[in-house]
């Protein structure tokens, strides 16, 4: 097991001003004019932000096989497409509303009727947050946020779950929010993890994504696997118009870290495929050839 | 308590790959520089000493005194076992 190439975090960029900004314009301006203003901006980001560009064209070049200059422009709509996610984030705070199709909730309902506890998995594809607005269990269910996001990040994030039934706990280096997951699953309840960071471990699991190898880190899997009766779920939540989301909603088959994390490659490789231009891990996820 | 057997229970639950019970030193740290275990490891040895042993461990602070070494883990398990 080798430890991944890249510490980067997914930190959300910004100022606090600016994001409270965003929130008060979004109040009163269309969202529509700001995606359009977004259009623009997006192009100096992509110069100036030379190390995700780089990792994005590297994903088309490799991943996709895109050829060198259509390569650059499915970078850019790549970047358009996460500019407009993170303004639809700002967008909900703001109290602004989208059409969101959900299929496979029955899972979740049955997940909900059992005694044991629910791990759902997910990545950084799409508009995860977007999830905790129409998947509602009848279980508390617990989310980790990243320690190092901005407080004001945080305290946004943590409120708008919280708005909506979801709990939180903040990852840190401690022992504690450890102990509360086994806390959290012994008491039958539903956990949602990233499982594209790091998290509590620095091991990886290797699995095919897309054709070729990556190394997803072990921490979520392990978690998955620790209790046999455990339900896996994966979610992913993903923009399908300017106004509209898809919510998926998978069951993930296996019996150890391994084999969830096999399982989890099978569906992040469907909906790669059907949204190549909503995969917002910006460093070089795949082992190089 | 058996150490070997303890030892023989950690590998297969962490699924450590390359280790046999006699690379394990009975007073060696588990966590950092010992074994090299991390904080998903302490988890599922939360996990083990549950199912093998029917111990549930009361908070972070006892997980910590408890994993220190095989040992301890030994003396542990062998004070609060309920099967």
């Amino acid at each position: 097991m080798k430890e991944p190439a890249s510490k980067w975090q997914g930190k959300t960029d910004g100022l606090p001003w600016m994001h409270r900004s965003l929130v008060w314009m979004l109040r009163y301006i269309p969202v529509d004019v700001i995606y359009a203003v977004m259009d623009v901006v997006i192009v100096f980001y992509m110069l100036f932000s030379r190390s995700y560009t780089k990792a994005s064209y590297h994903y088309f070049r490799t991943i996709h096989r895109k050829r060198p200059i259509p390569a650059v422009g499915h970078v850019y709509l790549l970047f358009r497409q996460f500019g407009q996610v993170v303004i639809d984030r700002f967008a909900v705070y703001a109290g602004k509303q989208f059409e969101i199709e959900l299929e496979g909730n029955e899972l979740v309902v049955e997940a909900m009727k059992k005694e044991e506890g629910c791990v759902m998995l997910s990545s950084h594809v799409g508009n995860y947050e977007m999830a905790g607005y129409v998947l509602r269990p009848t279980k508390p269910m617990y989310a980790i946020m990243f320690g190092g996001e901005k407080q004001f990040v945080l305290e946004n994030r943590k409120r708008e779950l919280e708005r909506n039934g979801i709990r939180t706990i903040v990852s840190d280096d401690e022992w504690s929010y450890l102990y509360s997951i086994h806390q959290i699953l012994q008491e039958g309840n539903m956990l949602t993890l990233f499982a594209d960071r790091n998290f509590g471990s620095p091991k990886t699991i290797r699995a095919t994504i897309l054709g070729k190898e990556a190394n997803l880190p072990r921490g979520p899997f392990a978690v998955a696997g620790l209790y046999e009766h455990t339900t896996v779920l994966c979610a992913f939540v993903m923009k399908e118009t300017k106004h509209k989301y898809h919510v998926y909603v998978r069951q993930l088959k296996g019996n150890n870290a391994q084999s969830y994390a096999r399982a989890f490659a099978d569906e992040l490789t469907g909906v790669i495929n059907k949204y190549p231009h909503q995969w917002y891990n910006f460093f070089e996820f795949w082992e190089k050839d | 308590m058996n150490n070997e057997l303890l030892k023989q229970q950690i590998i297969e639950a962490l699924n450590l790959e390359d280790i046999t019970p006699a690379d394990i030193q009975d007073d060696a740290p588990l966590f950092g520089e010992g074994l090299g275990l991390d904080s998903i490891d302490a988890l599922e040895l939360f996990v083990l000493l549950e199912k093998q042993y029917g111990i549930k461990l009361q908070n972070k602070e006892e997980g910590k005194q408890v994993f220190q070494s095989v040992n301890k883990m030994a003396e542990y398990i062998e004070q609060h076992r309920t099967k």
